[in-house]
């Protein structure tokens, strides 16, 4: 499936190239490099052929990863896989995956490239598992000579439970609950929403002994409806879509719409979703742009926080764009925070630390235009939003439960938090 | 085998310290770690470099370096130092990383391969890999290590070292490899069977024969069912490549069965692997049919991506004869793959719109997500290829009740900074306006307001798409009329300039000074530099003359003589003389012909054939529905003995040096296919009237085949002679319509005589040819001539080359691999002939020269390879006028086998009559001549 990995560096030079077929010869790989990775003003589609030869790739940083074939390959599972191989990297390398780590680690690298694909199929991808097979780096090793040890994780690299091992022990059993939503906004420039979604991801950091059973529970609408009960308590939250982590039974999500696993241990994503009704936009902009005359643009934007009073939104930034002729921007009535013309991003930024519920700020911007000869008319580029909101959740969407049961039958701590972010939030003006 | 000892003696002198400064700028220029201390790949001498200056610029002194490290490797073993021996293995994977070339150190490397230091192994099995097949004798010495490897006890080490002897790609080694596979198929461990499994299709590749005839088959028939997943998946990926020439491996029921009843036990890649291979299992009734599904659909609940997609294939697959369930079971997939849209992975995003543009290609299909297209709005930041496949996508789902707020939209993105986005807006809101006809209004109102913008791509592309509606709704002309001449000034390049010229042209009656927005084109006719342009006015200045005669008189009479001095571009030339005969020699049949009334353009044929879409669905999650081609078009299917490239370096050799030659075919065919639908596109009437799309001289080419007709009545052929016998037929011609005979003829007249005034005063090269209007008696000849000179050379047709009674082939029939399988298995042998040959020894050369020899003749290969001393082909051809030509053609289907001692035999299939084959018969020996001894 798949012929070669490659790690390109932004001029085009391969910084790996390891060959699991023998195919696709380093020449073709550099052709590629001159093409797509060098000539950099388009971006080109991820998908691409030169020759016979087929690139799926990817940019993360400043570094390209390739995948070559020369079958009719699988897309989705080659691209899939390149994601989850920049994971694996950033994993080994402590986040960071760049140019200068590739070039540290990459005995590291090929290491890895060898346990993780082989004839070009994807192997063992798992971070945990692949530990116990890799030799270099920091990691912890295992006693190659204990051979006890050897036996057990060969086993699990390729058990059943293969997320899991067993006799993992915690002196304090603790859960923690992230449920983090990204909200994707797009609003024309009359104030009509034009689409609004929220994806959100659950993940779960996970310190717990021994093998527990979990089963998760939040206000879902098909789960809050079958209990009669708890159908008129609260706001039930409908889900457009979901997926979870391999670890979740799926059979008994269906038939009975329990969330039921045994976790891996540390840090993973539980399940993903993404809702469509029923959105609470955290934040209203009203913005008013009037181009007056050929060298002046005033802007007003007034933003309005949606949400409690006892909550706020921290490190809010408002990216207000201006013409590319722009020689001045005069800012009055900045409500809050500091605004700042910055030539390098295009616009007017707009920082807000701190933004406290159900509150609004108005900026007035005066730009002044240079005059030029080419006389074209402004694109109006969208107003964008960042902003991050703790413990709020634009869906609604609450934990209901965590019950966590175990042999030894301990009592874990819970901690949840929510937190609301801004995906890709947009006012079209 | 032993493993010749260390050098003792260093007989070079005393080496550098290993690890100190080695004078390569790019590598190791930091001081060395201190030797033995804590390492690892923190410390390492090549890891830490600064991005330097590229390799390359330091050729002079990479045999140093590499004479260096061959020092320090032998000095190392000396050393007894495992750190430092480490740090001196690591260096050379660092420039085998580089590029350059480490391969002398081979010796060395394989000396240090009995250590058991793990770290030391893995790395120098790495470089085994990368260097053994161009050394295959030497890295005979590292089979024994690795050997012993295989029975070690650690089952990391055994997996290790099995999947790096499979690695070796050694032909001489394939004994060892056999037995050592075989105990590791056995192994009680799972990473070494999962690893032994993928060892079987790498000894595969290798020697398919050891594999075909040996019970490895059935063995991994059986892994099938092992119990650790990972062994099944490769099991199955293994299978299925053996089996890639049947068109992947059979898959039964209780392997179904089995697979699907474990399937939440794979992991995701395995997931996607078993969906992916789900569809090569076909439901023996509805009943099972559900039963899949049913459990696949779980499965869209998963976090892959990858398996999302798996299972919407499974789906599609199983329900592409049920048209109803088909529909359930996309609106069932409608959310999984709505939320992959909306990713932050802009690739995955990418790929998935692309398989839903393709789902929503079936007509019926469209329903699903109707109301779901504000998902596809594109956002600011989205890079270009997103956007594109969001247009095309917009554009199907498009409805009159929602083809308001999807213009509202689309009118955003015409100020987009790309302007390749711009331009393709601008095409959609056009194919919405052909779509759906009560939305026309407004978008006729949209596109004015697009040229009022005053941005030049977006204004050129706006009367692009504005001509195209006007062919289909004339009625709309009457909104344009006013913007006629803002157009001709925004307008800038080509294309746009010929879109405004043929509206011009077409609508000239209704817009009051269209004669003298033509003029000063007119004028400057000599700097206009494209000849489509200068074609177009021509035709647009013959159209109004009709509608306008006196006003346009002058005009065109200034116009045709300065096309006929036109030189540069013979289209022009022609044309232009093509329209001055035509005039001259009757107005009234001109008229007729130029200005004919036109039909209405219902529906513009689309670019891609209904049958690739069809095709495509079998190949989805494939790079098949990225690219819009069945595999055939873009994977080398050409060789059916795939595996006899693997066979030695004297065949890979080979190999590589058919591939171009493979590559063209394939490009010729990518661009081939399409181009044939779009120029069946035009169906109106007037051949000459709408050159618009192809101001080609296509007209004049079909003429030199005709024999020329006698009878004026053949207005076209009827030209040359015609204008031959001049002023006569200009009287006759009229007959009954004497009386008629309106201004424009009279105008005519005298715009003849202008015309032959200013024809005397061409220069000779083309006085020759305008001249000889009046004089000659048939210049139709010298007409044909000059046609023939102009256009490109005709295919060398073995009909007109022989007087023998012969057969006409078709160029490039349309045949792909499953077809030429599927008819050549059911066709019954019609003729089978032995010759003797006159091969060269280089068989090799010979293949291309064979397909070469046979496609001048119109006879195609499907596939070629050799084996040993024999080559064998497979070929097809399709008679003359076959589909795609009108009438019924008989399709030749052919095998050959050449052999330098044996001889030339040809078995020929076909439905055609005997009298047929036996003409494609000579035709084939013909084609094969050279290679037929006496």
């Amino acid at each position: 499936m798949i012929s070669s990995i490659l790690l390109i560096n932004q001029k085009g030079e391969i910084l790996i190239h390891r060959s699991y077929k023998g195919d696709v010869t380093r020449t073709e790989a550099t052709l590629f490099c001159s093409r797509v990775v060098a000539a950099k003003e388009a971006r080109e589609k991820p998908i691409l052929s030169i020759g016979q030869c087929h690139f799926i790739h990817t940019t993360i940083g400043d570094i390209t990863v390739v995948a070559t074939t020369k079958s009719n390959a699988n897309v989705m599972l080659v691209l899939k896989f390149l994601y989850r191989l920049v994971e694996v990297f950033s994993a080994y390398f402590g986040g960071q995956v760049d140019e200068n780590a590739v070039r540290k680690n990459f005995v590291l690298i090929y290491e890895l490239l060898d346990e993780i694909v082989d004839y070009g199929f994807p192997q063992i991808l798992e971070v945990d598992i692949l530990k116990k097979y890799i030799t270099q780096g920091g990691m912890k090793t295992v006693d190659l000579n204990d051979e006890e040890q050897l036996k057990k994780l060969t086993v699990q690299a390729t058990g059943n439970c293969s997320w899991r091992a067993d006799g993992i022990k915690y002196r304090k059993n603790e859960v923690y609950i992230d449920v983090i939503e990204s909200v994707n906004v797009l609003i024309s420039h009359k104030g009509v929403v034009l689409r609004a979604d929220v994806s959100g991801q659950i993940m779960v950091k996970c310190l717990l002994s021994g093998m527990p059973e979990c089963k998760f529970g939040m206000n879902d609408k098909l789960v809050m409806n079958r209990d009669p009960r708890k159908a008129n308590k609260g706001t039930a939250i409908a889900i457009d879509d979901c997926r979870f982590h391999q670890c979740v039974r799926l059979p008994k999500f269906d038939l009975e719409r329990t969330i039921t696993f045994i976790p891996p241990d540390g840090t993973f994503e539980l399940m993903t979703y993404r809702i469509t009704e029923n959105i609470n936009l955290p934040f209203k902009i009203l913005p008013v742009v009037q181009e007056r005359g050929r060298t002046r643009v005033e802007c007003s934007v007034k933003v309005k926080a949606n949400f409690a009073k006892n909550i706020f939104a921290t490190n809010v930034i408002i990216k207000i764009p201006c013409p590319k002729t722009t020689a001045k921007a005069h800012l009055s009535n900045v409500g809050a925070g500091k605004a700042k013309y910055e030539p390098s991003q295009g616009g007017i930024i707009w920082r807000i630390r701190r933004f406290p519920g159900d509150t609004e700020y108005t900026l007035l911007a005066d730009v002044e235009l240079a005059s030029s000869v080419t006389d074209k008319q402004w694109y109006r580029p969208p107003i964008a939003m960042d902003f991050q909101v703790p413990m709020f959740t634009a869906s609604g969407l609450r934990v209901r439960f965590l019950s966590i049961q175990e042999k030894s039958n301990y009592k874990p701590v819970k901690w949840i938090r929510y937190i609301t972010k801004a995906g890709s939030y947009q006012h079209r003006i | 085998m032993s493993i010749p000892p260390p050098p003792r003696t260093n007989p070079v002198g005393p080496p550098p310290p290993p690890g100190a400064p080695s004078g390569h700028p790019s590598i190791g220029p930091t001081p060395a770690p201190p030797p033995g201390g804590p390492g690892g790949a923190t410390s390492l001498p090549g890891a830490s470099r600064p991005p330097g200056p590229p390799p390359q610029f330091f050729v002079d002194h990479k045999k140093g370096e590499v004479n260096e490290l061959r020092q320090l490797l032998r000095q190392v073993q000396l050393d007894k130092d495992q750190q430092k021996k480490r740090d001196a293995i690591k260096k050379v994977i660092a420039y085998m990383t580089l590029g350059i070339d480490v391969s002398k150190l081979f010796s060395e490397m394989i000396m240090a391969t009995s250590t058991t230091d793990l770290v030391q192994k893995k790395m120098i099995y790495l470089y085994l890999a990368n260097y053994a097949e161009s050394n295959s004798e030497l890295a005979i010495l590292a089979v024994n290590t690795l050997q012993k490897d295989c029975r070690d006890e650690d089952p990391t080490i055994r997996g290790l070292a099995l999947r790096s002897l499979c690695s070796l790609r050694l032909t001489n080694m394939v004994e060892y490899l056999e037995a050592a596979i075989r105990r590791g198929l056995n192994d009680h461990n799972g990473y070494v069977r999962k690893t032994a499994v993928v060892g079987c299709l790498k000894l595969y590749h290798i020697s398919p024969e050891v594999v075909k005839d040996s019970d490895l088959l059935s063995i991994l028939y059986k892994l099938t069912a092992d119990g650790d997943p990972q062994v099944v998946t490769n099991a199955l990926c293994a299978l299925n490549e053996m089996h890639t020439e049947e068109g992947g491996m059979a898959f039964d029921r209780n392997l179904m069965i089995h697979l699907l009843n474990r399937i939440r036990y794979f992991s995701e890649w395995g997931q996607s692997i078993i969906l992916n291979l789900l569809t090569h299992y076909p439901p023996a009734d509805d009943n099972e049919r559900f039963d899949i599904m049913n459990i696949l659909e779980e499965r869209l609940k998963h976090a892959s991506a990858a398996v999302v997609l798996g299972v919407t294939k499974c789906f599609v697959c199983l329900t592409e004869s049920h048209p109803e369930l088909h529909y359930q079971v996309l609106l069932r997939l409608k959310d999984p793959l709505l939320t992959l849209v909306s990713t932050s992975c802009f690739e995955l995003s990418y790929t998935v719109l692309v398989h839903i543009l393709l789902l929503l290609s079936k007509v019926d299909s469209l329903g699903v997500m109707e109301h779901d297209y504000k998902h596809f709005f594109c956002r600011y930041n989205e890079p270009s290829y997103i956007k594109t496949v969001k247009l095309d996508i917009l554009k199907t789902l498009a409805t009159p009740a929602n083809v308001g707020e999807i213009l509202t939209e689309l009118s955003e993105y015409v100020s987009d900074v790309d302007s390749d986005i711009a331009k393709k807006t601008i095409q959609a809101v056009g194919a919405l306006a052909l779509k759906i006809p009560e939305a026309v209004d407004t978008i006729v109102e949209q596109l004015l307001g697009f040229l009022s913008l005053d941005i030049d791509y977006v204004s050129t592309a706006t009367v692009v798409v504005m001509k195209d509606l006007l062919r289909k709704y004339q009625q709309q002309f009457s909104r344009v009329v006013g913007v006629m001449e803002k157009c001709l000034k925004v307008v800038a390049d080509p294309e746009g300039l010929c879109a405004v010229l043929w509206m011009l042209g077409e609508f000239g009656e209704s817009i009051d000074d269209s004669p003298y927005l033509l003029e000063p084109l007119v004028e400057r006719f000599g700097e206009e530099e494209s000849a489509s342009v200068k074609t177009e006015l021509l035709t647009a200045a013959m159209k109004l003359f009709f509608k306008r005669p006196p006003e346009m008189q002058k005009i065109l009479g200034s116009l045709l003589s300065k096309a006929v001095q036109e030189t540069s571009s013979p289209d022009v030339h022609d044309r232009a003389l093509l329209y001055y005969r035509l005039v001259s020699y009757n107005v009234l049949e001109a008229q007729r012909i130029i200005n004919c009334a036109k039909q209405p353009v219902e529906g513009f044929q689309e670019n891609v054939d209904k049958d690739v879409k069809e095709k495509l669905f079998g190949e989805f999650n494939s790079l098949s529905v990225l690219y819009g081609q069945t595999y055939h078009k873009f994977v080398n299917t050409k060789n059916i003995f795939a595996a006899g490239r693997y066979q030695g370096s004297e065949s890979r050799g080979a190999s590589t040096d058919a591939l171009p030659e493979a590559l063209d075919t394939t490009q010729t065919d990518l661009n081939g296919l399409p181009a044939a639908a779009a120029a069946a596109a035009d169906e109106e009437p007037n051949l000459l009237g709408d050159t618009a799309d192809q101001p080609s001289t296509s007209l004049l080419m079909d003429h030199t085949h005709v024999p020329l007709p006698d009878g004026p009545a053949a207005a076209l052929g009827g030209v040359g002679v015609g204008v031959g016998d001049g002023g006569d037929l200009l009287g006759l011609g009229g007959g009954e319509g004497e009386e008629q005979r309106a201004a424009p003829t009279t105008v005519a007249d005298s715009l003849l005589g202008d015309i032959e005034h200013e024809a005397t005063s061409v220069p000779p090269a083309a006085a020759s040819s305008a001249g000889s209007a009046g004089s000659q008696p048939h210049p139709g000849a010298l007409d044909l001539a000059f046609g023939l000179t102009t256009s490109p050379p005709p295919a060398p047709s073995p009909s007109t080359s022989s007087t023998t009674p012969s057969i006409a082939l078709a160029s490039r029939p349309a045949m792909d691999a499953p077809q030429f399988e599927r008819r050549w298995t059911a066709l019954s042998v019609r003729h089978t002939e032995s010759r003797s040959a006159a091969l060269p020894t280089d068989t090799h050369s010979v293949l291309a020269a064979v397909e070469q020899s046979c496609e001048q003749r119109r006879i195609y290969c499907m596939a070629s390879g050799a084996a040993g001393s024999q080559l064998k082909f497979f070929f097809y051809a399709m008679e003359e006028g076959g589909p795609g030509g009108g009438g019924v053609g008989v399709y030749f289907f052919v095998e050959c086998v050449m052999e330098a001692g044996s001889g030339v035999k040809v078995t020929v299939k076909s439905e055609g009559g005997a009298d047929k084959v036996a003409l494609f018969v000579a035709e084939l020996w013909r084609a094969l001549q050279q290679f037929i001894g006496a």
